[in-house]
């Protein structure tokens, strides 16, 4: 009853209005997708009943709009008002009109209120019936940290997630309050102090493989669509983001979802378990290992298989190996990597690891943290090298 | 009324106090500005001062325009300045802009409208503008500190917390919302009591005219939300400054409470800021439809409803704060029960212009964009109560579209129009209607232009409160849109205000009741005299003054007892003068409520700047808790004790004033 109710009411029409929405989609920038483009089942269930309010509230503005366009046509007194001028009509409300009225909206809004509950039910709780992946989530200004309890996997900025399986995400915030949020997977959830929050997303392959094609023959750039041509295994990736305002950086906090098959899946949890393996000589290790203990770079991050094993910062094991850095803001090579560790308020103002690692000047122009880091050109092409062949 | 036909007699009484702050006789020059207690000049610096504030912010909405117009945008200003520009344009356009606003006209137009000579406590209204200006003042020197609140609109705790947030930024944040909040209470009584005991003879609550219902609705909105933004002001301020843990998660406290605390105010709130322009609106429409009301006990019913039901749906701001399914159900189901009530607004708004006569004046073109823009922000609120894709649009662009659609396309277009519509009754002179109309198609086509496509945004992912965003997202060229559409609001903006300079000092004079209306303020020069009406008008229905001049157009029903020559019986000549042999008496101007209000604004600087006192932590070893107190707060508690003593003098203060007396012939 309620999925055949939905697509009673929503279904031909969506598929119009989503063709309009298509348009100004590709007359504007092709590549967008969104909320509209739905990719798996607690998106796409977010998005169908979003249509139900849509088209209510179309026919609403359809019809009221078009009676106050015709009152204002039909009833615009043009020319100048004299005392000749004979007044309008002088009747001042109509008690069945008006009941009728409250009616119509009562019905309306029922037929809104209806899907909604449901809906809300449907997307807060957890599919009952089939494993269900859980990673716990921990937002921090302004990084995340993801683990995977089941493997003892801890990763940063970047998960991997299991095509077509539902997978709960546990929400804890390390500070203030930040927010989940992966559009194209479904609608997102606060990090609450204190608070247990999570919410369950889930990717449907077919949806996926639809929609990468789609962009592919639209014209459209496939950037969000599929992995990088030199990541180690097929899929999809999609993009996230903090979606509650938590301080100077705020709009840097992303991060990024992977897609993979089951069977890739496993061998990423295999891949990301391991320790780090440099993908240079022995000697060029040692000497960005060098300079990075050097920096104190060990103080807040982790490298799996070195003696670096801070805690504070995202762990770095596998770094050379994510598609982004710096929160997803930037993609993952070589030079944004230097400009990174070497001037990281630059591009994420107010970060802790600027803020109370680095040299720098505070707002009103004075030296703060005279005795800490500064990274010389030399050492920051050096450390940038030897993260990036960190796979 | 020329000094000819009147003659003033000063009162006796004298008082103490008269002997240090001498008061004068009649309201003369600046001191007749910083002393009065005349509801129509206190109603003209409440909007004076709004008009100001929403050019700051204003200045600030450009600037993050201009920031958001293309994406990975830096150098303009830094991530910091744009938080602090986000927070103090929301603080800016609620507090210091959209309330004084609908303030401004609760008192001038509302006492006017009822046939009152003042509000009931004119002194207690002064003290209101006065805490509103300082307090205003207060929050904006944060800039020159370089302290200016950058914590978002709604403070979520804990980002607001000492650990997050040090230095004076928070409390200039809190003191200056606390001060605020005095402010709008203290006006708030002022105002319920004077709807509800001053009405004119005759004026029932039936027969009162639809903005003075929304004036009254609005004040009992306010006494109710504001105690509760004030406790967590509070509560928050403890957590600062005296380290107690109400918001403080590692030590036990809630930050959700905050939510819950803020929204339990933050959602009347909105009604506060809605339902006065509304009460404009249907004021204005009918006027110029040049027919009554349609369904006038519908439409205060739905006021009076949709005020009650705003306290009903706090939590729809806060559905993704994992409320748990049948809490979120609920609170869904809530929120679109109130879109029946504001849907019968507007069915009414529609069926006043059926069958009307209408003319596209300045204040009408203004009040059919708020139809229709209010209508829009309706659509997307229903979609926000499904609270499905709601997790979808929070915190997204598709909100920041929403609430600009009912808070500038609603409330700003309300207020403009009622600033059109009443300009002639406060300065006598009308506004230009070929201005007015570049200014309304400005406002209207840029306002679309801005935050139509934000929906979009929205929707395809782009968060609010952020700073820059990737070129990757694909945002660009509709950012550029919706920064292009503020310019030309900006355009209109500037056009308005010359229009208006220019035309309080030389425009077209108005003469007597130029827009052809129906209430009692009306029925009066403009502006009005010092003393409001000579004689109290006997109010006998509703749009009693448009019955007054077009008596045949009375349509009878059943239930209703009043005939059209009842009219006759309105001559003062047969009912005689609500003024008897000592004249009409207007009461003496006060410095106490300015000094008042500055005091406990003082007083509010000195908590914003306790950090400076501080004893050293060395010192502070040998001194008792109670001088380490003093020390620290000496200037908060100075202030404090000024603001006490202005009360003390101002309780003990004769009336003062003088006495009008007409002349014999005038009287007929």
């Amino acid at each position: 009853m309620p999925k055949r109710y939905l697509k009673a009411v929503s279904g031909p029409l969506s598929r119009i209005l989503l063709a309009l929405l298509a348009i100004l989609n590709t007359g504007c920038v092709n590549e967008v997708r969104g909320t509209l483009n739905p990719l798996g089942p607690v998106a796409e269930r977010q998005m169908s009943t979003f249509m139900v309010t849509l088209w209510v509230s179309l026919g609403m503005f359809v019809v009221v709009g078009s009676f106050l366009v015709y009152c204002l046509v039909k009833f615009h007194h043009k020319g100048e008002i004299t005392k000749d001028t004979p007044l309008p009509d002088q009747s001042h409300g109509n008690a069945l009109t008006e009941i009728g009225l409250i009616l119509i909206s009562v019905f309306l809004v029922g037929i809104i209120a209806l899907p909604t509950v449901q809906g809300v039910f449907y997307v807060g709780t957890l599919p009952s019936d089939q494993k269900v992946y859980e990673v716990n989530v921990t937002g921090l200004q302004w990084w995340w940290k993801f683990e995977y309890p089941e493997y003892g996997v801890v990763t940063a900025n970047e998960i991997a997630i299991p095509a077509g399986r539902p997978v709960k995400f546990n929400l804890q915030t390390a500070d203030v309050l930040h927010s989940f949020w992966v559009p194209r997977l479904g609608g997102k959830m606060d990090l609450n102090p204190g608070q247990d929050n999570w919410l369950w997303l889930q990717a449907d392959p077919e949806m996926l493989a639809a929609d990468a094609k789609e962009l592919s023959t639209s014209g459209g750039s496939p950037r969000w669509a599929h992995l990088p041509a030199d990541y180690p295994f097929q899929g999809y990736v999609l993009y996230g983001q903090c979606a509650e305002y938590c301080g100077s950086s705020h709009a840097f906090m992303q991060f990024r979802v992977l897609v993979l098959d089951d069977a890739n899946f496993q061998k990423w949890v295999e891949w990301q378990k391991s320790d780090s393996k440099s993908t240079l000589t022995a000697g060029e290790v040692a000497q960005g290992q060098a300079v990075f203990m050097k920096n104190k770079c060990q103080t807040c991050h982790t490298v799996r298989g070195t003696n670096a094993k801070g805690l504070v910062g995202p762990d770095l094991t596998h770094i050379g190996s994510r598609t982004s850095i710096a929160a997803g803001w930037l993609e993952n090579t070589p030079e944004n990597l230097g400009h990174w560790i070497q001037k990281p308020g630059e591009l994420k103002p107010e970060n802790i690891m600027y803020v109370t690692g680095y040299q720098h000047t505070d707002k009103w122009g004075g030296l703060v943290n005279n005795s800490q880091i500064v990274v010389t050109d030399e050492e920051r092409d050096v450390l940038a090298k030897y993260l990036y062949s960190l796979k | 009324m020329s000094s000819e036909e009147m003659h003033i007699e000063p009162a006796p009484e004298k008082g103490f106090f008269d002997n240090i702050f001498p008061r004068q006789v009649e309201p003369k020059g600046l001191i007749g500005w910083l002393t009065t207690i005349d509801h129509k000049r206190i109603g003209i610096l409440y909007g004076v001062t709004a008009l100001f504030w929403f050019l700051v912010g204003g200045l600030e909405a450009l600037m993050i325009r201009i920031q958001l117009h293309t994406s990975d945008f830096r150098g303009f200003i830094s991530a910091e300045t744009y938080n602090s520009l986000f927070t103090m344009h929301g603080t800016t356009m609620i507090f210091l802009v959209v309330m004084p606003l609908a303030v401004a006209f609760f008192n001038y137009v509302m006492p006017l409208q009822i046939g009152a000579r003042d509000v009931a406590f004119p002194r207690m209204n002064a003290f209101s503008y006065w805490m509103f200006l300082f307090a205003s003042i207060l929050l904006n020197i944060s800039w020159f500190f370089g302290e200016a609140p950058h914590m978002s609109w709604v403070g979520y705790a804990p980002i607001t917390e000492i650990q997050y947030t040090p230095g004076m930024a928070g409390e200039f944040w809190i003191i200056g919302l606390q001060l605020l909040g005095v402010a709008s209470i203290v006006g708030s009584l002022n105002f319920i009591t004077t709807i509800i005991n001053m009405r004119a003879p005759g004026m029932t609550f039936m027969r009162m005219p639809v903005f003075s219902w929304m004036t009254l609705v609005t004040g009992f909105l306010i006494i109710l939300a504001f105690p509760a933004i004030t406790i967590c002001l509070a509560e928050l301020m403890f957590d600062r400054l005296f380290g107690t843990n109400f918001f403080q998660a590692a030590a036990g406290g809630l930050p959700i409470l905050w939510q819950h605390l803020f929204w339990v105010f933050g959602h009347p709130e909105v009604y506060i800021l809605i339902l006065p322009p509304m009460g404009m609106v249907s004021e204005i429409l009918p006027v110029f439809s040049r027919r009554p009301l349609f369904g006038y006990p519908l439409i205060v019913g739905s006021g009076i409803a949709i005020g009650l039901m705003g306290f009903t749906v706090w939590s729809h701001h806060m559905f993704t704060s994992g409320l748990g399914n049948i809490a979120t159900a609920a609170f869904a189901l809530t929120t679109m029960a109130i879109a029946v009530p504001t849907g019968v607004k507007i069915f009414n708004w529609i069926g006043t212009l059926y069958k009307g006569q209408l003319i596209m004046a300045t204040p009408m073109l203004f009040s059919l964009g708020f139809i229709y823009q209010f209508m829009m922000g309706g659509f997307s609120g229903l979609m926000h109560a499904n609270a499905v894709h709601d997790l979808q649009q929070h915190d997204s662009y598709f909100i920041v579209a929403h609430f600009h659609y009912v808070l500038i396309g609603g409330a700003l277009f309300g207020t403009f129009a009622g600033l059109y519509y009443w300009f002639p009754k406060v300065t006598g002179r009308k506004l230009d209607e070929k201005f007015g109309k570049f200014v309304f198609w400005f406002l209207f086509v840029g306002f679309n232009l801005t935050f139509f496509p934000m929906h979009w945004l929205g929707l395809n992912g782009m968060p609010r409160r952020i700073y820059t965003y990737s070129p990757n997202m694909g945002w660009d060229t509709i950012n550029m849109v919706c920064t292009f559409g503020a310019l030309l609001m900006a355009v209109a903006v500037v056009v308005f205000f010359w229009d208006l300079f220019r035309t309080a000092k030389s425009g077209q004079v108005a003469g007597f009741d130029p827009w052809d209306a129906r209430t009692v303020e009306w029925s009066i020069p403009n502006p009005p005299p010092v003393y409001n009406f000579k004689d109290t008008p006997q109010v006998k229905c509703l749009d009693d003054f448009w019955y007054a001049k077009y008596p045949e157009t009375m349509v009878h029903d059943e239930d209703e007892t009043m005939h059209p020559s009842d009219y006759v019986a309105a001559d003062p000549a047969v009912h005689g003068h609500s003024h008897d042999d000592h004249g009409i008496h207007m009461p003496g101007g006060s410095w106490f409520p300015m000094f008042a209000a500055l005091g406990f604004c003082i007083g509010g600087f000195g908590i914003v700047m306790h950090g400076f006192f501080i004893p050293d932590p060395v010192a502070a070893k040998s001194m008792s808790t109670l001088s380490i107190l003093l020390r620290e707060y000496w200037l908060a508690i100075l202030g404090g004790l000024m603001g006490v003593a202005s009360v003390f003098a101002w309780a003990m203060e004769p009336i003062g004033g003088y006495n009008i007396h007409f002349k014999e012939e005038d009287n007929k």
